[in-house]
């Protein structure tokens, strides 16, 4: 079996072309995950980082070239490779423009496909590992001192193993600060993996993370390394560990005590070095609290905790953030946009982004890609809070709540919250007409989120779809 | 009679490659019936993304010349340039074209 290379995803609507790659890329030990259409895709990139990416342009009723700007902006530090049956100069030239790494056309010589990958991916790899010493301040932006704060806090765990738990609302980049967490390390040249703890089935994720043997399941048709065992000099991210089932949580337990995992099917267990790093958005004493989260587990995850302010909390952020997001997307969509004047900064400012920085960086991509004369549109970069007030009528806002109103005020804070989230997501649900996938984007929420959400609070999504 | 003459994939040699390259010649039977069907009954946007995919994986195989019959095709209809007259032509290509792709696998 040839060692771990790195972890590969197909987009390709023909299944005997996802069988042969897949082959052809595993017998080089590559761990291989495919999928037929952008949909699955997005859904893929949620799930897991993957060192590259291999786009059909041809998808069907698809242009896979659609899915290549959501790849460059949820899954920037993978490559992506377009592998088509088009040999096409001008189209190879539109995609690498667009941001693709490289274009193959079907009939290359896979030996070729996989030298030009491992080449690019070699060369990424001595990138990160050569560049100077504070080069995992990529993406880290700021000043303030709630996030100079963290900043410290990565230095001085730049050379211990220390288990962190990372804690901040969705899009407050958790996974931003793992993987400088990771690179700032000794295991900067060992591989740095993310799994997402709440998007993953349960019966699915013990295999995802501990691996399993041959004949364990009905699909397990070989033997296949977890994901622990492959990123074992490395760093794993388990992200969203307040959505893991409880019964994992005690095999979690046990694996970080012990340094061992036992293979789904197997007898024998495997000594492990992976560094844990874990990260939620949800208020995990609360949930320590509830009993759905075991309290032992807490202990042992929580040795450093870092808690990553809401950009509300560190507001003297945000030009230093718009500056940075103006120079990609101007970089990106070759675009001349200027930065913004006092008024508009005024207003960026003013706002509460309760997405965040993944919100704030929706908003300057919308300003830049809208903007017909180089300046950044207040209304451009709000036009997704436009929408929203459109729906804002009488009888929306009587379903809804009015919280001045409201005994919520009253009530105890895990109650208030509670009564909160459930009201908002009655009302996003009416405003999406019970489409879920919208739901998940505009709340930048997972949809496995959002579906226990909706469990927990029993809302019914088919009541919204009707009207 | 004359014997099939056969047609091999580059990928022949690699004995890694033998159970994909039977699983690809084994679902031409499909292939040919699903072909036959879209002719027959006129489904033209349906044929032609069936052979833009066919061409692709027949590349990917290692059978250019299939590949190239599948482009033909797709050309042909993309192009509006088609009648069923033609098209049938073109099934019986690649009849004698799958044949040959059995025959490389034995």
């Amino acid at each position: 079996m040839s060692t771990y290379q790195g972890r590969l995803l197909l987009v390709d609507d023909d299944e005997k072309v996802c069988k042969f790659y897949s082959a052809t890329f595993a017998r080089e030990g590559y761990t291989v995950s495919t999928c037929n259409d952008l949909e699955a895709m997005r859904e893929a990139l949620q799930n897991h980082s993957y060192d590259a990416v291999f786009l059909d342009l041809n998808l069907g009723n698809e242009n896979g070239l659609d899915g290549l700007p959501h790849v460059l902006k949820n899954a920037p530090y993978s490559q992506v490779f377009i592998l088509t049956s088009q040999n096409n100069l001008d189209k190879a030239v539109e995609c690498m423009d667009a941001g693709a790494t490289w274009y193959f056309t079907k009939g290359s010589e896979p030996t070729e496909i996989l030298a030009k990958m491992n080449e690019f991916l070699q060369e990424k790899k001595n990138l990160e590992a050569n560049t100077d010493i504070e080069s995992w301040r990529d993406g880290l932006v700021g000043e303030s001192p709630a996030i100079k704060e963290t900043y410290e806090t990565i230095r001085k765990l730049k050379s211990v193993d220390s288990t962190v738990l990372i804690l901040g609302e969705s899009g407050t980049g958790k996974e931003i600060i793992a993987r400088a967490l990771h690179q700032s390390s000794d295991r900067s040249r060992g591989r740095f993996e993310a799994i997402n703890c709440g998007a993953i089935p349960e019966n699915l994720l013990e295999s995802e993370l501990f691996g399993h043997k041959k004949g364990a399941f009905t699909d397990a048709k070989a033997d296949r390394k977890g994901i622990f065992e492959i990123c074992s000099n490395g760093t794993l991210l388990l992200d969203e560990i307040g959505d893991m089932p409880l019964t994992l949580q005690t095999k979690l337990l046990r694996v970080l005590q012990e340094r061992q995992i036992m293979p789904v099917g197997s007898t024998q267990s495997i000594d492990i070095q992976t560094r844990v790093i874990a990260a939620t958005h949800r208020d995990i004493l609360d949930e320590v609290k509830s009993g759905r989260f075991r309290e032992d587990l807490y202990y042992r995850l929580s040795v450093v905790v870092i808690n990553i302010p809401a950009l509300r909390h560190r507001k003297e952020d945000i030009p230093l953030l718009v500056n940075y997001f103006l120079e990609r997307f101007n970089k990106r969509f070759k675009r001349n946009v200027e930065i913004p004047t006092t008024a508009t900064l005024n207003r960026l400012t003013n706002y509460d982004w309760p997405g965040n920085i993944r919100e704030l960086q929706n908003a300057i991509e919308r300003g830049v890609v809208l903007s017909s004369d180089n300046t950044l549109s207040v209304d451009n970069m709000f036009s997704h809070l436009h929408y929203s007030q459109r729906n804002d009528d009488k009888e929306v806002v009587a379903q809804q709540g009015n919280f001045e109103d409201h005994e919520i005020f009253d009530k105890p804070l895990t109650d208030a919250k509670q009564l909160f989230e459930k009201t908002y997501i009655e009302r996003m649900l009416r405003i999406c007409k019970g489409n879920v996938a919208e739901l998940a984007r505009k709340s930048g929420r997972y949809r496995a989120d959002l579906y226990r959400m909706l469990d927990r609070y029993e809302i019914k999504v088919d009541e919204y779809r009707q009207g | 009679m004359s014997e099939t003459v056969a047609l091999k994939s580059k990928f022949l040699d690699d004995d890694f490659y033998l159970p994909l390259l039977r699983s690809f010649s084994d679902d031409l039977s499909g292939v040919y019936a699903k072909l036959e069907m879209q002719i027959n009954e006129e489904k033209f946007k349906a044929l032609r993304e069936h052979c833009h995919q066919m061409s692709g994986a027949s590349s990917t195989y290692g059978y250019p010349q299939l590949a190239l019959l599948f482009e033909e095709v797709e050309t042909l209809v993309t192009k509006d340039k088609h009648s069923k007259k033609i098209l049938l032509d073109y099934l019986d290509q690649f009849s004698e074209m799958f044949d040959k792709v059995r025959a490389g696998i034995c």
